[in-house]
């Protein structure tokens, strides 16, 4: 099931480019039934996951190089199963959503399929070999979104990301042979499971280093602070619908690549990195918010919010327990509905005024009273309103750091960075609403229309979510802890200190 | 039973908010406001009905939970959605939605004929559910939903009439004002559950004298925190500031949320975690001072304001600050008890004004009005009544209220504390009478084309009753006698305390820790109601309400000239009258920074300093690159080889 999921995509990627350009109708069929197949497919994966289970479920494993032993195996737990569903589901609203478009839009939504079956993939591999397969098919088709369909300074933005980003994964291609070198010293086998990886104990000096390498390509994907200056551009320049999935989806790869890689394989470099990595994402959070508060571009604004948010959900997974880790996870979800929600709405602002400077709009409420209502619903989701999903991760994350044994001595600076972010979240997101919708405006357009059906239902799901989790993130969570838990008590069996084959199971 | 109704007192209005909020708009005014007023009727009936069935519960049973599901667990944090049905929380659903029906009733009549009137409703019936919540959940994170529930909802409704700019920065200076507030509460229950493992009130509060060392580190920081987030929402020294600027809302809400119900949240919430705050005798001293600080400075500033709501809200801010002061020396009952006296009276105020401003077509400026008794008797009368009942004449109910905090502010407090209750006391009954004068009295300045009427029934007739309870709501304390006091006997079970146990428990803690425990005998002394001082003060306190409307008499209808003699090119006056320019201090110390730092921190920070280095990095590869181009010539067999001795040396290194 989870190879349909990733592939359906693909192939329809693929299967595009033998459609007649010119044949829109043709194009959106395939687009639409692909993403929407591998959205449904998924939602079978969600209904059928075994929450109670541990351990990976869906497997499938096939060989693939003999030689080196690597394999095509993939399979989800209780972490990325809610991903996976999550990335399916913003494919769905972002193909819709670039329904519309005039130029090149065979081309477009093939690429928007290839990015879409490049983040799954990721979330599903269990080889470490097939990940980083995975984890570069995401980079070339956001390349060509970007350079051919941004606007502003596009390629400059497009090829600034793309070589930030290869430098962090050839670092990280290089710790993954490393810990599969290590692996084999001891044992002899050559393997890239991962679940088999994680069992081996590395020595502390190799740890640092391959942690290291793994954490900059992780780090410049989400991205902490201060390796986050590609994402203002990128940003602003990338095409809403492709914005929908690089922030909703794309972003949560980096993190998961902690959960996945950084925090079993490495425990004792997360321990001596985790108060220095702390900072960073504290950092990163009031640094973010605070920047936003002074944005005109909407665009701009929810980048700048967006490196907030995630430095909450990075100081979560650094905070190293059931918490925080858990409060990660769901805020990983909730950011991805919630960011995603925003830059529709910014799109749907932009199509009707042709701007997305805020000192340009005010007084749209009275015009557009159901974008009035839907915006306010995401608005206070994104600023932690209890009662809506925001608040719920952004509350266990802050728990999770309070009693963090790992990031011991600065968790309370920590949770009061995080306390000022908060605040100032109100103040860039009201803002932001007043600005854009309150207020008078005497030079508004005449032909102002409220959303339409279609806009209506890309915002109502996110708008559903966000009051479901918000008062009952019970399911999401259950099937989230018992994987975290694993990943909490995981044993070491294969002792590389002893240099022999301590415990090979 | 009837107690398992509990959950439909909340359910009700928020059924509304939903109905009014998705179908409104086609279903018009009429029964938008029938829909929105009987939730909040039936709310209230529900709340009468769980009351009689709590009053049933067996003998020594003191608290009814009512656990929904659970909301959230996560690694070892488990917490409830559920109700808590005790002594406290019945006073509190009693009195939010017997007020809150009459406002509902009140606004169908002062809403009418605006436009978007469904929206008006949903909010407010949504708030009636976010308080409900407040008042009713069973834990710490509960009443953390409902508190910035009502916070949300008061920001949608100071915010109503968006199109107004003013309007717009009214809310959302309120929320801002009210989240740094809010973080601090956020704060104390994360401490609260590192500590109890637990953040449901009867778990937390049984094991609170165990826990917690009295007058401790721990303690004296949780209460501190919460105490901070009670600033915020009830609009206590420092961070006041929003409540005068949310009168931009219409005056329903303004007699709602921001009189009667949500202001009052944070004294609400100081009882409730008595048992935290009875530990903390230094963030006790911190509250009363605050409290009595906040009581006078806001007195002050009522005196010097024109704008017949801001003289209210003012009010409001320094009212408030008598319930902390009440809590402050531990007087909890005295506090509960001017809550609902100030609930029934400022209610009444608030809407009466609200009726002035309607007869006058919209006029808010006492400076035009004057001279309209005759015009308006109902609203009149009723606003006179509520007016002596704040002034503090007895046998209304505000001085039976009043002079319970001040008796004990005296008795458990101190006597700066007293003399600035008292101080307050004075101003205050000027500063009521002043409007009254203004606004009833003397000759009309009233705008000529404007015709003056009094408002219609349905706005009328709340004021009549308010003003009714206003008059009678001193019934619920009676003074002197042992045993009449019935908050007192009723609120007993959940204000008990035992500071002999407590303290024998901290000097336990401490000889385990290896530290000795401070003498704390001299807590222990009870000290005897004195009966005849209580009868003194409450004599002194009618003569200092007597002096300060005799003054707003002399001042206002006697000689009208006076005012502005005394006060012309006084520079003192005229720091009062700008509100002591803490706006503009705020301002300047804390927005305009913010604002600049933004800025700042953008284009040089993150444009120059972080985006600049990543670029610099790139320039220094490319120049170095540019030395290498021997390197490329362009030979695939080359770049293998590269390729294999660099992947060799990676792994060497990597082993």
């Amino acid at each position: 099931m989870l190879s349909l999921i990733v592939f359906i995509p693909l192939l329809a990627a693929l299967g595009l480019l033998f459609v007649d350009k010119d044949n829109r109708a043709m194009a959106r069929a395939v687009a639409l039934g692909a993403s929407s197949l591998s959205f449904l497919i998924s939602i079978g994966v969600l209904v059928w996951f075994k929450e109670a289970e541990v351990g990976m479920q869906f497997t499938e494993t096939l060989v693939w190089v003999k030689l080196l032993n690597i394999r095509y195996q993939v399979g989800v737990d209780g972490i990325s199963v809610l991903l996976l569903v999550l990335t399916t589901f913003l494919s769905v609203i972002a193909i819709f959503f670039s329904l519309d478009r005039k130029d090149k839009l065979r081309n477009f939504l093939a690429l928007m399929l290839a990015l879409e079956a490049g983040t799954l993939g990721v979330f599903v591999a269990l080889d470490t070999i097939l990940f980083y397969v995975f984890w570069e098919l995401m980079l070339i088709p956001t390349y060509f979104l970007i350079g051919i369909w941004g606007e502003g300074r596009r390629v400059y933005a497009t090829t600034k990301f793309v070589l930030y980003t290869l430098v962090g994964s050839l670092l990280m291609l290089v710790a993954i042979i490393a810990i599969t070198v290590a692996h084999y010293n001891v044992t002899h086998e050559l393997t890239f499971d991962i679940q088999t990886l994680v069992h081996t104990r590395i020595d502390p000096a190799s740890q640092l280093w391959m942690f290291i390498f793994f954490f900059l390509a992780f780090a410049i994907k989400v991205p902490v602070f201060p390796l986050h200056s590609w994402l203002p551009h990128t940003y602003v320049s990338c095409p809403i619908p492709a914005l929908v999935l690089l922030t909703g989806a794309m972003s949560k790869t980096g993190a998961y690549g902690f959960i996945r890689f950084c925090l079993p394989l490495f425990p004792e470099a997360v321990e001596s990195l985790a108060v220095a990595i702390g900072c960073a994402a504290a950092g990163g959070i009031v640094y973010g918010a605070w920047i936003a508060v002074a944005q005109k571009d909407l665009k701009a604004l929810v980048a700048y919010s967006s490196i907030s948010h995630l430095g909450f959900i990075v100081l979560g997974i650094f905070a190293h327990n059931g918490q925080g880790i858990e409060g990660s996870v769901l805020q990983m979800i909730n950011h991805g509905i919630i960011a995603s929600a925003l830059f529709i709405i910014v799109g749907i602002l932009e199509k009707r005024m042709g701007t997305r400077n805020l000192n340009d709009f005010r007084g749209l409420g009275n015009a557009m009273p159901v974008l009035y209502g839907m915006f306010m619903l995401i608005t206070l989701a994104a600023l932690g309103l209890p009662g809506l999903n925001g608040f719920v991760g952004e509350f266990l994350i802050l728990m999770g750091v309070w009693t963090s044994a790992m990031l011991s001595d600065m968790s309370t600076i920590f949770v009061l960075m995080g306390g000022l972010a908060i605040v100032f979240a109100s103040i860039y997101m009201l803002y932001m609403f007043q600005g854009a919708m309150q207020e008078k405006n005497e030079k508004l357009p005449d032909h102002l229309t409220d959303i339409n059906r279609g806009e209506a239902g890309l915002l109502l799901p996110a708008c559903v979510l966000i009051v479901f989790i918000g008062l009952y993130p019970k399911p999401f969570i259950d099937r989230v802890s018992p994987s975290v838990d694993r990943l909490l008590t995981l044993e070491k069996t294969v002792n590389l200190d002893a240099g022999h084959d301590a415990g090979h199971h | 039973m009837l107690l398992k109704l509990t959950f439909l007192v909340p359910l009700f209005p928020l059924i509304g908010s939903i109905i009014n909020g998705f179908f409104g708009l086609k279903l018009g005014e009429k029964k938008v406001g029938l829909i929105g007023s009987a939730a909040v009727f039936l709310s209230f009936i529900t709340t009468i009905l769980v009351f009689i069935g709590f009053l049933l519960l067996p003998e020594g049973e003191h608290v009814f939970e009512q656990s929904l599901f659970t909301w959230m667990v996560a690694g070892d944090f488990h917490v409830d959605f559920g109700f808590q049905i005790d002594n406290l929380s019945l006073v509190m659903m009693s009195f939010v939605t017997g007020v809150g029906f009459l406002i509902h009733v009140y606004s169908t009549g002062y809403m009418h004929g605006e436009y978007s009137f469904y929206r008006f409703f949903a909010y407010l019936n949504l708030f009636m559910f976010a308080m409900l919540l407040l008042v009713m959940g069973n834990n710490f994170l509960l009443m953390f939903i409902g508190w910035e529930g009502v916070g949300c909802c008061s920001y949608f409704l100071i915010g109503y009439y968006f199109e107004k700019k003013s309007a717009c920065d009214a809310g959302t200076k309120a929320f801002v004002v009210n989240r740094v507030g809010d973080f601090a509460f956020l704060l104390a229950v994360m401490y609260i559950f590192s500590i109890f493992g637990t953040i449901d009130y009867t778990e937390v509060f049984h094991a609170a004298p165990e826990k917690l060392i009295f007058g401790g580190e721990v303690v004296t920081i949780i209460t501190l925190l919460l105490f901070v987030g009670a600033t915020g929402k009830s609009a206590q020294l420092p961070l006041y500031t929003w409540l005068p600027d949310a009168m931009e809302g219409p005056t329903p809400v303004s007699a709602l949320i921001h009189a009667a119900t949500m202001v009052t949240a944070g004294v609400f919430m100081v009882v409730r975690c008595n048992p935290l705050f009875n530990l903390a005798p230094d963030t006790m001293l911190v509250v009363a001072f605050v409290g009595a600080g906040t009581a006078l400075f806001a007195a002050t500033i009522g005196m010097t304001q024109f704008d017949i709501k801001r003289v209210l809200a003012y009010s409001t801010v320094s009212q408030i600050g008598y319930m902390f002061l009440a809590c402050g020396v531990g007087a909890y009952t005295a506090a509960i008890f001017h809550m609902v006296t100030h609930a029934f009276f400022k209610a009444c105020l608030f809407l009466g004004s609200g009726s002035v401003i309607h007869g006058l077509e919209g006029e808010q400026d006492m400076r035009k009005m004057g001279g309209i008794k005759g015009d308006q008797p109902i609203t009149y009368m009723t606003f006179l009544v509520s007016t002596l009942a704040i002034a503090g004449i007895p046998p209304l109910s505000g001085f039976f209220s009043k002079d319970e905090v001040l008796y004990h502010s005296l008795m458990d407090g101190n006597i700066i504390l007293w003399g600035m209750g008292i101080s307050a006391a004075l101003l205050t009954a000027f500063y009521m009478f002043r409007l009254v004068f203004m606004t009833f009295h003397g000759e009309s300045r009233v705008d000529p084309s404007v015709h003056v009427h009094e408002s219609p029934k349905v706005m009328t007739l709340p004021l009549v009753i308010l003003a009714g309870l206003a008059t009678v709501g001193g019934l619920l304390g009676i003074p002197l006698f042992h045993g009449w006091h019935l908050l007192h006997n009723w609120l007993e079970p959940i204000l008990h305390f035992d500071l002999a146990s407590a303290l024998q428990h901290s000097e336990h803690m401490l000889h385990e820790a290896g530290r000795h425990a401070p003498v704390w005998s001299h807590l222990l002394e009870k000290e005897e109601h004195n009966v005849w001082l209580e009868i003194f003060l409450m004599l002194f306190s009618s003569v200092v309400a007597i002096t300060g409307i005799a003054l707003a008499y002399i001042f206002y209808v006697k000689r009208p000239d006076l005012p502005d003699k005394l006060t012309e090119g006084q520079w003192g006056y005229d720091i009062v009258k700008n509100k002591y320019l803490v706006d503009e201090l705020y301002d300047e110390t804390i927005v305009q920074p913010t604002i600049e730092g933004s800025k700042l921190l953008w284009k040089e920070c993150d444009a120059r300093g972080i985006d600049g280095a990543v670029n610099g990095v790139a320039r220094v590869i490319g120049w170095f690159s540019d030395r290498g181009k021997a390197f490329q010539s362009g030979f695939v067999r080359n770049y293998a080889l590269f390729i294999v001795v660099g992947f060799i040396t990676l792994l060497l290194i990597a082993i």
